[in-house]
């Protein structure tokens, strides 16, 4: 086989062979000088964080540390009963002539006091032995009318005894008085609980309430709930966040979107018809829920009309876009378009209808599962909210889509003269519009009033913009448009994305409110923006070899996405999700820092009451959670990659 | 090379691609293919092979010059017409292109995408008819027992017969193949041209493709053209190239190995 292609010829690469080299007197100046500005920076670091390890070390911060650190280390789970035993030594203020002998009181336990008597405010060292081992113990001066002074509070050894030194009040008296050691005795254990009998009686049954020990502490079933709350704030917000960001993070890709080229004459046309069609959208929802509302509220009833509708709007769809090569006229499929359209949207009107009947009548019989009633008839009412909206945007892409296969047509007749002056005047129509609507969202922050500045001179300018885009485009032929969409939505992602989850929860708690709701809003948007920018750049890293292949078949832009991009994103995408799944459990512990809800809420109550060992409790819940959530998601990343 | 037709199938006048940073890839280069014709482009690496066969399908938007396919001029078609030129020229690559992790006979059935709706393509349904043809493609390549198996778990010869068989999937007057045996052994290599011979053969497609190995070029193109740093520097039968030929188009130092 005679292989054509050239023998290689060596040409030395003469720029990369001449030697670099700085003499080495000025080579270690540099090094110097580097040397010299890394300690500058250091030094100036080391003072503007106040780094003072001296600090450590001494008495008193250490104590606040240990004590933290020894709450933390015992997180309040349980509470158990406990039985209460007093052990009370005789003892003698001020020390009288006569002798006295102190006599312990008795159970298991001993206490003894040395000296047995002593002066107001003195100091005494208080012994005990035969307890319970690490018990903590409340030492009291009781004098003669039986107020319980505590002086010390040591903790039992590990044999049960204590040695603990307490200083006296000053209460001199006649009559003999008493020290006092209470132990506090936990009954049952873990693996070991007992019923305790509380004395009450319940009316019901006439029997006596018994509690178990131990059980779960209040604080414990509070985090349970912080918990749960976290998980599915962050659970919820991903979802969300991820169904928005896949679609639009196909806008972000520089490499879909650079060879988006659009003759002037369409992106006039699309952009000008884009309010026309919102509007269309809009109104035509708002007429067809009008309509679905004069049902009566019977969830039958509403199911069987979506059903119908739905049945009727496939119908049409099929008539409308016919299988390859089945003929239909063109009239035909317009009018079963229109068809299709209609009955989707009282379709859609009357599934909405029917969550939100059917919903509210099945959380009535639902009893204690009432939830997933509420569930449904609450993702109805969110439908029913943004329904107007949705139909409004497919309005207008719908009719934006039509616009400019009509200036296909309209560019086939017309010529170049003709076609220039058209695109002109459609641009100028299209930056009218889009400069009037920058104009109305300025008059809406800044609550402007004068006509002049809010519609006059914004449609003038945008008027004279898109003349000038729309001249220049006709001249050149086409638009880059994709690359225009490609970087409003690259900058809209950045700006997002540099907003962190914390801020935008301020703001959302601002605005509906205290709790797990706001916390999810924020968190959701932020998942928004950082997503798709992620997966945007997922996009962006795929093979082409398949996408040019695609392209070449004669698929449309949207059969491109799917058959050569959308296969090769999924695994990345799951990734991604599942990564951004971790990172908002973890985001969602602190957001209620805020006021977002979640474990946070009940974790800063617990800190800032310096209720260290409930603090505790919610720290190793979220450690809990967060390394299981980590485990999990590179278990499913394994298996989807 | 005689034509059936008054009219060749294409003609490509004074095509010249300059891309936005500068490069030359194409110089005024002017040719015209009969029907039927199995029509090899020579050259080397960076010569401009790609970007011609890239610029028929309008893969690549030229600069300047025309391209006239059955008297249709594809440098003027907006985005719905060229749907409907594209879906009648297959195309072949050197790297096979498949999206690896589809199944093959998805793969195949992408070729049908020009003739199908969006809407219904979406949701990857295609007709009964569709899915028994690329079955068929799919027997034609010999690969119809891999039909469910994922792309990437193909070897390289069997990836290119898919590429094959997606190609027919289109119903093709034309096919382009952009050194479709680059990627692969000599032994497989004539395998795949094969097919392509077959179906210029029996089928009736005319082929434009690309080619390194100038023994490839003799035993397959019916016509030879060749570039050189985007010029056309040689058009004839395969048999006029002789030695001076051979240095005009790969340049002095080369030398035929082999």
């Amino acid at each position: 086989m005679a292989d054509l292609r050239t023998a290689p010829v060596e040409t030395p690469d003469e720029s990369a062979e001449k030697p670099k080299r700085r003499r080495p007197l000025r080579r270690s100046l540099w090094l110097l000088i580097g040397l010299v500005a890394g300690f500058v920076v250091y030094a100036y670091g080391f003072d503007v964080v106040d780094v003072s390890l001296d600090r450590i070390g001494e008495p008193i911060p250490q104590q606040r540390f240990t004590r933290v650190i020894r709450a933390l280390g015992s997180p309040d789970l349980l509470t158990y009963e406990t039985v209460a035993t007093d052990i009370d030594v005789e003892f003698a203020m001020p020390c009288r002539a006569e002798g006295f002998t102190p006599t312990a009181t008795d159970g298991g336990a001993t206490i003894s006091v040395s000296p047995s008597c002593a002066d107001p405010r003195a100091v005494v060292t208080v012994t005990g032995e035969g307890f319970a081992s690490n018990e903590e113990i409340n030492v009291f001066f009781v004098p003669p009318n039986g107020v319980e002074l505590r002086v010390a509070q040591p903790r039992t050894s590990s044999d049960g005894t204590f040695t603990v030194e307490a200083h006296l009040p000053n209460r001199p008296d006649d009559e003999a008085q008493t020290i006092r050691a209470k132990s506090r005795e936990r009954v049952g254990s873990i693996f070991n609980p007992v019923y305790v009998p509380t004395g009450e009686i319940d009316a019901e049954t006439g029997e006596e309430v018994a509690v178990r020990s131990p059980r779960w502490s209040q604080n414990a079933s509070a985090t349970w709930t912080g918990i749960i709350e976290t998980i599915f704030l962050a659970l919820l917000a991903t979802t969300v966040g991820t169904l928005v960001a896949v679609p639009l993070s196909f806008l972000a890709a520089k490499n879909l979107m650079s060879d988006v080229r659009i003759p002037a004459l369409n992106v006039g046309f699309a952009i000008a018809s884009f309010p026309v069609g919102g509007a269309l959208g809009y109104a035509s929802a708002l007429a067809a829920g009008s309509v679905i509302e004069m049902l009566p509220d019977s969830a039958l009833l509403v199911g069987l009309v979506t059903i119908v509708l739905v049945w009727l709007g496939i119908r049409s769809l099929r008539l409308a876009v016919p299988l390859p090569g089945t003929q239909r006229s063109r009239v035909a499929k317009v009018a079963a378009g229109l068809g299709a359209t209609a009955a989707f949207l009282f379709a859609a009107q009357a599934m909405v209808r029917f969550m939100e009947v059917g919903g509210n009548q099945a959380a009535a019989r639902l009893g204690s599962m009432a939830f997933l009633g509420t569930f449904v008839e609450r993702l109805g009412e969110i439908l029913a909210l943004t329904f107007g909206v949705l139909a409004g945007i497919a309005g207008a892409v719908t009719l934006a889509v039509l616009a400019s296969k009509l200036s296909y047509a309209v560019a086939k007749r017309v010529g170049t003269r003709t076609n220039l002056v058209l695109s002109m005047v459609a641009c100028a129509a299209a930056g009218a519009v889009v400069a009037l609507g920058i104009g109305q969202a300025g008059a809406w922050l800044y609550q402007a009033v004068d006509p002049t500045t809010t519609v006059v001179i914004p449609a003038v300018v945008g008027a004279v913009v898109g003349l000038a885009i729309g001249g220049w485009g006709a001249i050149r032929g086409q638009l880059g448009s994709g690359l225009g969409i490609y970087y409003v939505f690259r900058t809209l992602f950045n700006t997002l994305r540099s907003i962190e989850a914390l801020i935008l929860a301020l703001i959302f708690v601002i605005w509906v409110g205290l709790g797990a709701f706001a916390g999810t809003l924020a968190l959701a948007l932020h998942t928004i923006a950082a997503n798709a920018k992620l997966y945007s750049e997922q996009v962006e890293s795929i093979s082409s070899g398949p996408l040019e292949a695609v392209r070449a078949t004669g698929a449309t832009r949207l059969q491109t996405v799917v058959y050569a991009v959308v296969p090769q994103i999924v695994p990345p995408f799951i990734a991604f999700t599942m990564y951004r799944w971790d990172i908002n459990v973890r985001m969602s512990t602190i957001i209620g820092f805020v006021g977002g809800g979640g474990i946070g809420l009940v974790l800063q109550q617990n800190i800032n009451l310096l209720n260290y060992r409930g603090a505790a409790a919610q720290i190793l819940a979220i450690a809990i959670v967060v390394a299981a959530m980590d485990y999990i998601s590179s278990r499913l990343r394994e298996r989807f990659v | 090379m005689g034509s059936l037709h008054d009219q060749p199938m294409l003609q490509v006048e004074n095509l010249t691609k300059v891309y936005d940073d500068g490069t030359v890839a194409l110089r005024d280069v002017s040719f015209e293919v009969p029907e039927g014709q199995f029509l090899a482009v020579i050259g080397l690496s960076g010569s401009g092979k790609s970007t011609l066969l890239r610029c028929i399908n309008r893969l690549i938007d030229p600069t300047e010059g025309r391209i006239l396919w059955k008297g249709e001029e594809i440098t003027a078609a907006n985005h719905e017409d060229l749907r409907n030129v594209r879906r009648r020229i297959g195309m072949v690559f050197q790297n096979f292109n498949l999206v690896h992790r589809s199944k093959v006979i998805t793969n195949v059935l992408a070729g049908r995408l020009g003739y199908t709706s969006p809407a219904l393509s979406v949701v990857n349904r295609f007709s009964r008819l569709d899915r028994q043809n690329a079955l068929a493609a799919l027997e034609r390549v010999g690969l119809a027992e891999k039909a469910n198996n994922r792309s990437e778990e193909l070897s390289g010869g069997q990836q290119q017969r898919v590429g094959i068989a997606r190609a027919l999937m289109q119903n093709p007057e034309m096919i382009l193949a952009d050194e479709p045996v680059a990627s692969l052994d000599p032994v497989l290599a004539h395998s795949i041209m094969q097919y392509l011979e077959a179906i210029n053969r029996d089928d009736g497609v005319t082929v434009l493709c690309s080619l390194h190995f100038l023994d490839l070029v003799h035993r397959y193109g019916q016509w030879v053209i060749a570039l050189n740093e985007g010029r056309k520097v040689f058009e004839g039968l395969p048999s006029a190239i002789d030695d001076d030929m051979f240095k005009e188009i790969y340049g002095q130092e080369a030398e035929r190995v082999g």
